[in-house]
């Protein structure tokens, strides 16, 4: 009985130790913080910085494909996603599907991350600082409008960032005035933002890194804008205060650049160009128009139809051919540009044709074949246009422009059909997730 | 507190004394099998209508004192049909116990700590023995209980080694939550986490078309040692499952692992060795020299110079081999038993290099102190290894095998040359390279300890208060190692700079939990008692993943240091819980069985972190066959019970769901961030089930046949759903509570057996499920979700339809419905055959309807290679111009899943050959997986690109095809 007694009460005060210490852990607070990320209000601005500079590279390879396909730059014999040869030549174009949404929403992220590199300059910054800082911001939003505007064409974007699906999209006109207003207010801030912006950009932006050189790249964007809009006056002026150089080397302007660092990113058009599989192929059309000579064209594509091991029309192709590699990028860490002189010349001379000066136009072309080890062409009311288009079709090919081009120029009769029931499509269709259901 | 004690103490006096006012009489005498005539240890023995009792000592013998005289004892055993039997003061009563082949006698666990006898349960609680449950051996346990459980849907994701399945009880029950059943083993929460491998960095399958991960993890359940297993317990839905609260809206699974029995001791080995190989194949198509000429220019010659090689066959064309050595000790004494076990599994896959070993050994010991204090330890280690190869999508250049095989025309040779020199493939890749070469491996090292305290303060003729005590922990660490060697073709097609790559993967979790529960009984007049449990449970869990990919490898370097470019990842999962319980059940009569319960549960995974949410749970069943007038009808069904019950659980939210965690976006040296795609939503909530089920259990034709009716519907509210913002927003999706779903079903479980003699007993399981579920409301507009795009066929989202509804565009590029993945029905039949010293076991599984998008076929109909595009089928499928109405499929199929067939080699031989030391011996064959009828044209109509996924589950881009096994299997008893 007595043995009895005490096993109890040993067994009583083991229960209530028991107890009492599980009971501990049990009541602290259950909230824990992201173990994963950090916090928008906490990051430095130089980190919101290099994360806008870091995702604009986001996307860039479903934009200058996609596009490049849709106006026969290029083909993309991707085994793994026949939608590139498939959807992208017979429709329909998938409001849901990745190359509709991708490039589209990394942009307006960009935008996201712009805007709260906003707020936070806002809060944290002061004087010249404050002016250089939120024009550069504005600068990029800009341009990233622009990119989004390109790919919808007729179908216009939305200029509010907001969670609301109902905002509604803008017509083209809008949505190039609004992006006007952020390059105009962009240009007047950093001219206010005296010699250094308080944080540093990447060597993408060598020579262009203070709020004064990087108003010159802004600039450069606007005399881009305005000759989409046929405004030519505007171009012009516009190029005065860029950093057009008729002398300089066309490479001159601002890059996306890679690097194989931790967490970096590659560039994306790279392929090693003597693989057995290549899945970016230019068109056949680009050997076919190619003038002798013309550096432009061989130094961006790889002529392989005199290699018998290579197979110019794999499965993948679904029919199409060509045994064209597309060398633009020598590789996987060269830059891609965004905005660069040769294309800045080829604006001039476009607003110079806009504006009847032959003279001025085929100077500026003419120093952009000459840099192709190309002898000079003679202007006339005529041939003007088309010879404008066929520089821009190989000193731009592969940065994105090609599309913009026969869509402004109306030439999509100039782009040729390879199978039969092919189509051609002149712009994208507005992405599922914007438009409300039944809308 | 001290005064309740008191008043409790006083109580107990009162009690006592009460009890010892009557005379002690006592009764005693020996159980024992009836079908051997061994003694049974461990049975136990019990005063009617009162608590008091006792268990047969090791040679089947007890002694009980008797409240009054005469009383009636009941003698249960699991396993064994309950007995009763009047007793007198001084009698010897002795019993022979029957095997319980219905299982109507057992008893199930039903609370954290309680359990009810299965006759008195108002849930369909589905349990599967030891015996039943690997007839033949099973990589991972979740193979073993395909077909066993109505209600119970077991689907793999892919048949690479070391699994990846789905374990869906009652349908559809969320659309972005978990998706598997709670697993608590032996009272230990147990980490069934995929865990994603990085073998999408090489295939980057997560690239262009889908962020989902696409890495077909094998989930972690998989590490438990089927054979270690004494009895599954699988707790369906809510109503059943409520107590176990926010995390156990898709079912528990209560496993309770093998302990010792007092007595001799016991030592048990099996050697099983076999074989597996491909179960099925897609076959590929047989070019002529025109048709090699129109896929390729020069084909002809190459087809005259090599013919049509099956690269199936040099794929998939090993056999496997696989040896499986299982053993265990067992034994004890009345007060300590002990249960030891050991496994080593190894399995060559059906691909070159591939395979899957576990080594497991476990320990279990059970001390009882007095009557009163019982401890139990239970610790296991598991190593287990798998060499998965690549499978499935990808987007870098046919880097797995599936897309190399479609995209390889077969008059092309790619068997490496005289030189070792492999010829570079059309498709963009070697495979035979790729095989080779490619490393996939996935190393895990796994403990599990468990404890169990039960300190019994208070016992007296009519009531009993018990302490128990619960915990454990369970920690891992899995080492995936991904090697792409530079020399591999696809790699060759990369810069120099990254060309190569080796993913190394560390991920360690550790989970822990423990339940502190106060059980009292109360017999309070002869035939009603009560059971009240009050109690509560902390859980923590941490995973911390690191990945680290390298890229740019030094030729024949694996090492992530010898590389020239390096990316490091990292994710962290913390989450805390706690929940409190209370639950009464009443017993009046052994006829109605009433239970109340309610849980609170805390967690950091919601976005209050300090609101309880709470999970209530109310059942009743009447056994109307105790009733006298049932007496006309018991020479029909001797057993017939009417049960309803209802009960609510949660489901919790990801873990990311609450936060917006900003993205690393360095650039050029420079740490940058970036938003997510996601935005956190500080309000989340669980979603939270209702359920109601009601149902009839009834046993009939002299108890040679039982049948289980369950009808049941989920009310499930706040859905979690990863609603899609517009892009614009700079945000593509946040996750929010907007919508509701019910899901309904019956189940019918119809056991009989046809013929039962001393000689030859044959019982028969029939597992029919059928369930249906419907969006009945969504805040948001109608979504897709899962697959890749609609033209490829997604899932749609939308009120008043299915949620596993499959969508896709039409001829004219316009959504149209083109399918359902949820099944018609399922049905599984298992028998049980025994001859003398023969047994004999089959189990046909069988899933009627369900549709699968195969884009397998898509993918080979665009490489040119599907076995059809020459005949009529083939040409009107690939001139039909909507992908979704070619590619989706009906999934029927029936399998064979496991055959088994053994011979027990009578003692007296056994005798006669060994002499003593040899108890027992038996061999047999088996098999699983051995045959399936289906007219899916993929590998397996069982698929799950995307793992397990809630929705979007059925999207085949050609995984691992699955084997069929065979086993010659001895076994030895000492």
């Amino acid at each position: 009985m007595n043995r009895y007694r005490i096993s109890r009460h040993r067994g009583l005060s083991l229960v209530l130790v028991l107890l009492v210490g599980l009971s501990l852990p049990a009541c602290d607070s259950l909230d824990v913080t992201d173990p994963n990320a950090p916090n928008a209000n906490d990051v430095t601005i130089q980190s919101l910085v290099s994360g806008i500079e870091g995702a604009m590279r986001a996307d860039v390879f479903v934009y200058l494909v996609a596009s490049g396909t849709l106006t026969r730059e290029v083909y993309n014999f991707d085994p793994a996603d026949p939608r590139w040869v498939d959807e992208l030549f017979v429709g329909p174009l998938d409001p849901g599907g990745f190359i509709v949404l991708r490039p589209w929403a990394s942009r307006y992220r960009v935008i996201r991350n712009t805007v709260t590199l906003q707020d936070r300059v806002a809060s944290d910054l002061s004087g010249a600082q404050q002016s250089a800082a939120s024009g550069f911001a504005k600068t990029i939003i800009g341009y990233q409008l622009l990119l989004n505007l390109n790919y919808m064409g007729d179908n216009g974007i939305k200029i509010q960032f907001s969670e609301d699906i109902n905002t509604p999209f803008v017509s083209p006109a809008e949505a190039y005035a609004e992006i006007e207003r952020y390059l105009d207010e962009g240009f007047n801030e950093l001219q206010a933002g005296g010699g250094a912006f308080p944080f540093n950009l990447t060597s993408g932006f060598a020579g262009f890194d203070t709020p004064g050189t990087f108003a010159q790249v802004n600039r450069a964007l606007r005399a881009r804008v305005a000759v989409y809009q046929n405004d030519f006056n505007t171009a012009l002026s516009a190029l005065g205060n860029s950093f057009l150089n008729a002398n300089g080397d066309m490479n001159t302007g601002v890059w996306h650049v890679y690097s194989t660092g931790a967490g970096d990113r590659l560039n994306p058009l790279f392929e090693v160009p003597t693989s057995p599989s290549i899945k970016l192929r230019a068109h056949p059309m680009y050997k076919a128009q190619a003038e002798p000579g013309d550096q432009r064209y061989t130094s961006k594509i790889f002529d392989r139809s005199g290699d018998a091991s290579f197979d110019p029309a794999p499965a993948a192709g679904n029919g199409l051919s060509s045994a064209l590699v597309v060398t633009v990028s020598s590789n996987s860490t060269a830059p891609l540009p965004i905005i660069r002189n040769e294309e800045l010349l080829l604006i001039r001379a476009e607003a110079n044709i806009g504006l009847g000066n032959l003279a001025a136009a085929e100077a500026d072309i003419n120093a952009v074949r000459a840099a192709a080890g190309l002898g000079g062409i003679t202007l006339t009311a005529a041939n003007a246009v088309d010879q404008l288009l066929h520089e821009r079709m190989y000193s731009l090919f592969m940065e994105g422009h090609r599309w913009v081009d026969v869509r402004r120029y109306e030439r999509f009769n100039t782009l040729p059909i390879d199978r039969p029931g092919d189509q051609i499509f002149r712009q994208f269709p507005r992405p599922l997730d914007e438009v409300p259901e039944g809308s | 507190m001290r005064s309740l004690y008191q008043t409790g103490l006083a109580l107990l006096i009162l009690l006592v004394l009460g009890a010892s006012a009557a005379l002690a009489q006592t009764v005693n005498g020996t159980v024992s099998d009836a079908d051997t005539g061994d003694p049974l240890p461990g049975v136990s023995v019990s005063v009617q209508g009162t608590i008091i009792g006792t268990t047969t000592n090791i040679d089947g013998q007890y002694s009980l004192t008797l409240p009054q005289s005469p009383a009636t004892l009941v003698f249960s055993f699991v396993g064994f049909k309950t007995e009763e039997r009047n007793a007198s003061a001084g009698q010897t009563v002795d019993v022979a116990l029957s095997e319980d082949v219905l299982g109507l006698d057992e008893v199930v666990i039903t609370g954290v700590a309680t359990s009810v006898k299965r006759a008195n349960l108002a849930n369909a609680v589905g349990t599967v023995s030891a015996q039943d449950l690997v007839p033949a051996p099973a990589q991972t346990l979740e193979r073993a209980l395909n077909g066993k459980i109505a209600g119970l849907y077991i689907s793999q994701n892919t048949g690479a080694p070391g699994g990846g399945i789905n374990v869906n009880l009652r349908g559809t029950s969320t659309i972005t939550g978990d998706t598997q059943p709670l697993y608590v083993v032996d009272g230990v929460i147990m980490d069934n986490s995929a865990i994603q491998s990085g073998i999408d960095v090489v295939t980057a399958a997560t690239g262009a078309g889908s962020s989902r991960p696409q890495g077909q993890p094998s989930n972690r359940i998989a590490d438990i040692n089927p054979n270690d297993i004494e009895t599954i317990e699988v707790l369906k839905g809510a109503s059943a499952a409520a107590i176990y609260g926010s995390k156990a809206t898709n079912g528990v699974v209560i496993i309770t692992t093998k302990r010792g029995q007092p007595g001799r001791t016991r030592i048990n080995i099996t050697q099983q060795l076999g074989f597996s190989q491909i179960l099925n194949k897609i076959g590929f198509r047989e070019f002529t020299p025109e048709t090699a000429e129109a896929a390729q220019a020069g084909g002809a010659a190459l087809l005259a110079q090599n013919g049509n090689i099956d690269y199936e066959d040099l794929l998939y064309g090993e056999n496997g081999l696989i040896s499986e050595t299982s053993a265990n000790v067992s034994g004890g004494t009345q007060n300590t038993r002990f249960f030891i076990s050991g496994l080593a599994l190894n399995e060559e896959g059906i691909v070159k290099n591939t395979g899957y070993e576990k080594y497991s050994g476990k320990i279990n010991v059970e001390h009882r102190f007095n009557s009163r204090l019982t401890i139990n330890a239970n610790t296991t280690f598991t190593r287990t290894e798998s060499d998965r190869s690549i499978t499935g999508n990808e987007n870098q250049g046919s880097t797995t095998l599936g897309f190399a095989q479609v995209f390889t025309v077969p008059f092309v040779d790619l068997r490496p040359d005289a030189n070792g020199v492999y010829p570079a493939g059309p498709a963009g890749s070697n495979p035979l390279h790729t095989i080779d070469v490619l490393k996939n491996n996935e190393l895990v090292h796994r403990v599990i300890g468990a404890g169990r305290v039960n300190w019994n303060l208070i016992r007296t003729q009519n009531q009993l208060l018990d302490i128990n005590f619960q915990g454990g922990a369970d920690f891992f660490s899995l080492e995936h190692k991904v090697v792409s060697p530079p020399e591999l073709q696809f790699e060759q097609a990369k810069d120099a700079a990254v060309r190569g790559v080796s993913v190394a993967g560390e991920t360690t979790s550790l989970s822990s939990n423990y339940a502190l529960s106060a059980i009292h009984r109360l017999q309070a007049t002869p035939g009603v008692s009560f059971n009240t449990s009050v109690g509560f449970q902390y859980e923590s869990r941490d995973i911390n993943n690191l990945t680290i990919i390298a890229r740019g490898l030094v030729v024949t370097q694996e090492n992530i240091d010898q590389a020239s470019s390096l990316q490091g990842l990292q994710n962290r999962l913390i989450q805390r819980e706690r929940g409190f319980f209370a639950q009464e059940e009443v017993d009046v009569g052994g006829k109605i069985f009433l239970t109340a319960g309610l849980r609170a549960d805390a967690s950091s995974r919601i976005g209050d972190t300090d609101k309880f949410y709470f999970y209530p749970k109310l059942s009743a069943s009447v056994r109307l066959s105790e009733y006298p007038f049932w007496d006309s009808a018991r020479s029909f069904a001797s057993e017939f019970k009417l049960r309803a019950a209802f009960g609510r659980t949660g489901n919790l939210p990801l873990f990311a769901a609450k936060f917006t965690s900003l993205l690393p976006e360095n650039i050029a040296g420079s740490g940058g961030v970036s938003v997510p795609g996601r935005l956190g939503n500080e309000d989340i909530e669980p979603e939270i089930t209702q359920e109601v089920e009601v149902g009839l259990d009834m046993a009939f034709l002299n108890e040679r046949a039982s049948l289980e009716l369950t009808y049941y519907t989920q009310d499930i509210q706040d859905l979690i759903l990863e609603n899609s913002l517009p892009p614009s927003s700079g945000f593509s999706t946040q996750f929010i509570n907007a919508g509701d779903m019910t899901t309904q079903g019956f189940e019918v479980a119809l056991d009989v057996t046809p013929v039962l003699t001393n000689n030859f007993r044959w019982n028969a399981r029939f597992n029919f499920g059928k369930t249906s579920s419907e969006i009945t409301s969504l805040d948001v507009d109608p979504f897709e979700i899962g697959g890749f795009a609609l033209s490829l066929g997604q899932y749609q989202i939308q009120e008043g339809k299915s949620p596993t509804t499959i969508v896709g565009l039409d001829a004219n590029g316009n959504k149209a419905e083109f399918g359902d993945e949820n099944p018609d029905f399922t049905l599984s039949w298992n028998n049980n055959l025994r001859l003398g010293d023969l047994n004999f076991s089959f189990l046909f599984d069988w899933k009627q309807g369900g549709d699968v998008i195969n884009l397998g076929r898509f993918l080979s109909d665009i490489g040119g290679t599907t076995p059809d595009l020459d005949e009529q089928s083939g040409m009107d499928r690939t001139s039909n111009p909507s992908v979704a109405d070619r590619y989706v499929e009906d999934g029927t199929y029936i399998k064979l899943r496991e055959v088994s067939l053994t011979y027990n080699v009578p003692r007296s031989t056994v005798q006669q050959w060994f002499g003593g030391t040899v108890s027992s011996l038996d061999i047999g064959v088996s098999g699983r997986n051995l045959w399936v009828m289906t007219d899916y044209t993929g590998y397996d109509p069982e698929v799950s690109q995307f793992g397990n996924v809630a929705i979007g589950r059925s999207v085949d881009v050609i995984p691992f095809p699955s084997a069929r096994s065979f086993y010659f299997k001895v076994g030895l008893g000492f």
